[in-house]
């Protein structure tokens, strides 16, 4: 339906469909619609939201899996055996810098293929033993990688980081000029007494094996303030990300909204105003007369 | 009065939808752009590459999806730009599977501009899946965790920048990772920087940037914090690139539109706690 | 031999991996590179378990005629489209060359991607709606939380030049949102972090040396 409409504005260069990496104009539909489609259900769950979501889940789920079946599978488990069994005679085939027999790779390589069998077969006995072996794996793993890099990367190193002196003698003795305070030496032992009075308080808050008396509880209180100073910025940092998200999409929209892209090369025919008009029209109609409430 | 209160603050919330709909809208058609200034960490992000050798290899990393492109797709260029232009030698990965195409898409924008070879001075690895375990896997040795590249598919010992390549980091000076959320900086800070002693880089989106503040300067080097850092690290990049004259004027353009939307959400914040104590106070006196 | 094995199979692991960390040992690393690899293998596969019970449910729906089948239907047969466009790629089918992902990127572009970008952009309109109705300064903690998140609102853009002390306002917020951050969050940041470090040490070491066995239960 679009196709020939579109055809009459000869003037656009935008072609139809490529697959060169432009984007072209089916494409700059497709997109407006299925933003517009998603937008559509903050006025209500309507079809338009429904077919977008259901794409969604259906496109998303594809490509993520097309993804972990030629990254994660047939990379490290094809690519790699082939790799082992055409590596020439004497060659040694690398395990994390260390060189093993190649026929050695292949067959620690088998094993996980068969893991992988094991895994699968969950399929058809959930409750089977064999899931077990590769799930195990994956655990042992996970914790042992989790226990020693954040151990030492999230303790070790935070607790160095967190012993701050509070004197520098880089900074300033003392500055009459408001705009180098932060250079200061007094700004210095300020701020970072600020810190370490503050983690202490806050680590203090943490404490629930001990009982709260009269010191422990004032401590905690003021780790609280802390705390809640961080979730404080933690809000207002993602009120931030949340509208810069949505001021992009409204950006994409706009980028669409000229004559190359629009019907019969008129500006007010372009896919975003025209889109909008036409599924708030549907809606209007299609959900007239039917209860429209909404809860926050 | 206080049933008046209530019913404010029973506002169908569509009528909130509408008015910010129009305000961004009417702010993006208005358009104008707002320069902002440079903070100490997007300082030190931008002066840490600028200090390396030239020729120094990086590691980067795209750990972001179309949900974060918003705010890390125009550090992400810009991060490419420098470092091309510095004349560093790029190994470009990803832990998160939705990020190759965009990987894919701008090193082969800007490369031609800078007359970069492939697998000479940039190469494309893709994504490795796994998340900590990839990035220890990455982190413990580069050829080991790819047994081929993404764009050609060719086993790595063909390529001459995995010669100044070793295990455990070994000849790789900078890791940069582009992250939005799970796995990401923190997950490489843990993998990586602990073990391996490599300076680590990021590019963030705001709901991790107040995490980050821990880590500076000790464990990282510098960020750049949501679209705010992206902004200022573009106005530092772009000055002297052309190609990056376009996405800087637009995020200053977006900057401003953050503004109003902000004061906004503060204006709501205010209203509603006006509304409820108001209402309150005519409760209890009734 | 339904809990032992696996039981030695993650002290085993986990020993191994530990081992790594504290030994340079060239056979140490070997050892971790290929459990990293099956780590990331079972990891992918585990993921494409995940779509069978999609698909499981999917055609349930449909077959029971539940109101939303028609959405299912399109649902799946986007899922499988797409899984054979790409599978297509990667194989060389149909005549085309093996190793491409020109089809599955233009997919990827003019669909997964607006369609995600807008799904997370929605919660700029919730975020708002939450701000008037939710957010109330009914204690000392819930007005430092609110002013902290207002400062960092304001320190993060740029005031527009129009503005009464614009300047002034935009240089204090700046410099005020800048010392919460720098200090204040992070202590509060550093005080999670090292709680989180805590736990993940004491879980781990329980995993590692089988006393933690949850993961077992049925």
């Amino acid at each position: 339906m679009i196709r020939p409409m579109l055809a009459l504005q000869e003037a656009s260069p935008i072609p139809f469909f490529t697959m060169d990496g432009e984007m072209d104009l089916l494409g700059g539909w497709l997109i407006c619609f299925l933003t517009l489609s998603v937008f559509s259900f903050l006025y209500k769950d309507n079809p338009f939201y429904k077919i977008a979501e259901h794409t969604f889940v259906g496109a998303g789920t594809a490509f993520f899996a097309l993804q972990y079946y030629s990254e994660g599978i047939l990379e490290p488990l094809y690519v790699h055996i082939n790799h082992a069994m055409q590596l020439p005679a004497g060659e040694l085939m690398q395990l994390g810098g260390y060189g093993v027999d190649p026929t050695y790779a292949i067959i620690f390589r088998s094993v996980a293929v068969l893991f992988s069998i094991f895994l699968l077969s969950r399929m058809v006995f959930p409750n089977g033993w064999a899931p077990r072996w590769p799930l195990a794996v994956m655990v042992g793993v996970y914790a042992a990688l989790k226990l020693t890099g954040e151990t030492q990367s999230k303790l070790v190193l935070q607790v160095a980081s967190a012993m701050q002196p509070l004197t520098n003698p880089e900074k300033l003795a003392w500055s009459d000029n408001w705009v180098a305070v932060e250079e200061t030496q007094v700004f210095y032992t300020f701020a970072n007494t600020v810190m370490v009075v503050g983690l202490i308080c806050a680590l203090a808050h943490f404490i629930f094996t001990y009982k709260r008396t009269k010191i422990l509880g004032g401590v905690s209180r003021v780790g609280i303030i802390v705390l809640m100073i961080t979730f404080g910025s933690m809000f207002g940092f993602t009120v931030l990300g949340r509208y810069a998200l949505l001021i992009e999409r409204v950006d994409t929209l706009g980028g669409f909204n000229n004559q190359d892209y629009a019907l019969f090369g008129t500006s007010a025919l372009s896919p975003p105003i025209l889109l909008t008009v036409l599924i708030a029209l549907v809606l209007a109609v299609s959900l007239r007369g039917k209860n429209s409430t909404s809860t926050s | 009065m206080a049933k008046r209160t209530d019913k404010a603050l029973d506002l169908d919330r569509r009528w909130i939808f509408l008015v910010i709909a129009i305000l961004v809208v009417v702010l993006y058609a208005l358009g104008i752009a707002a320069e902002m200034p440079v903070n100490q960490y997007v300082q030190s992000y931008y002066d840490t590459i600028e200090e390396l050798d030239e020729g120094s290899i990086v590691l980067l990393s795209a750990d972001f999806d179309p949900a974060s492109a918003a705010e890390l797709l125009p550090m992400y260029q810009a991060t490419i730009y420098q470092l091309l232009k510095r004349n560093m030698r790029v190994i470009n990965v990803a832990t998160w599977p939705a990020a190759p195409p965009y990987t894919r898409e701008e090193f082969e924008k800007a490369a031609p501009l800078y007359k970069k070879k492939y697998g000479v001075d940039w190469v494309e690895l893709g994504f490795k899946p796994g998340d900590d375990v990839a990035m220890g896997q990455i982190g413990q040795s580069v050829t080991s965790a790819y047994i081929q590249d993404d764009r050609d598919g060719k086993p790595l010992a063909d390529f001459p920048i995995f010669k100044d390549v070793g295990n455990s980091f070994e000849g790789i000076s900078l890791l940069i990772t582009m992250s939005a959320g799970y796995p990401g900086i923190l997950e490489w800070i843990a993998q990586a920087g602990g073990r391996y002693d490599v300076p680590i880089l990021a590019g963030t989106t705001a709901v991790q940037t107040p995490d980050l503040f821990a880590y500076y300067p000790t464990q990282l080097k510098g960020f750049l914090g949501a679209a705010t850092g992206a902004t200022m690290y573009l106005q530092l990049v772009g000055a002297d690139v052309p190609q990056l004259e376009e996405v800087t004027i637009t995020n200053q353009k977006r900057m401003l539109i953050q503004t109003w939307a902000h004061l906004l959400i503060i204006g709501l914040i205010i209203y509603g706690n006006v509304l409820y104590f108001v209402g309150r106070r005519r409760e209890a006196n009734a | 031999m339904k809990r032992e094995i696996p039981i030695l199979l993650v002290v085993l692991c986990g020993l191994a991996i530990t081992w790594a960390f504290f030994s340079p040992a060239p056979m140490s690393r070997a050892v971790n590179d290929e459990l990293l690899a099956w780590g990331t293998v079972f990891f992918s596969v585990a993921f494409l378990l995940g779509i069978s019970n999609l698909v499981r449910i999917s055609l349930k729906q449909i077959s029971s005629r539940h109101p939303d089948w028609p959405y299912k239907l399109l649902l799946l047969l986007v899922l499988f489209g797409y899984l054979l466009i790409g599978a297509a790629e990667i194989h060389g089918w149909f005549g085309i060359p093996g190793g491409e992902n020109i089809r599955r990127d233009w997919i990827y572009k003019r669909i997964f991607m607006p369609l995600q970008a807008t799904m997370f952009s929605l919660l700029a309109f919730y975020i708002a709606s939450a701000a008037f109705r939710a957010f109330r300064a009914r204690s000392l903690e819930a007005t430092l939380l609110l002013t902290a998140g207002a400062l960092v609102m304001i320190g993060q853009v740029p005031i527009p030049s129009f503005f009464p002390f614009a300047d002034w306002i935009g240089d204090t917020s700046v410099r005020l949102q800048g010392f919460l951050m720098a200090y204040v969050n992070a202590a509060g940041q550093k005080a999670i972090i090292m709680g989180a470090a805590l736990g993940t040490l004491a879980t781990g070491l329980r995993i590692v040396l089988g006393i933690e066995r949850s993961y077992l239960s049925e």
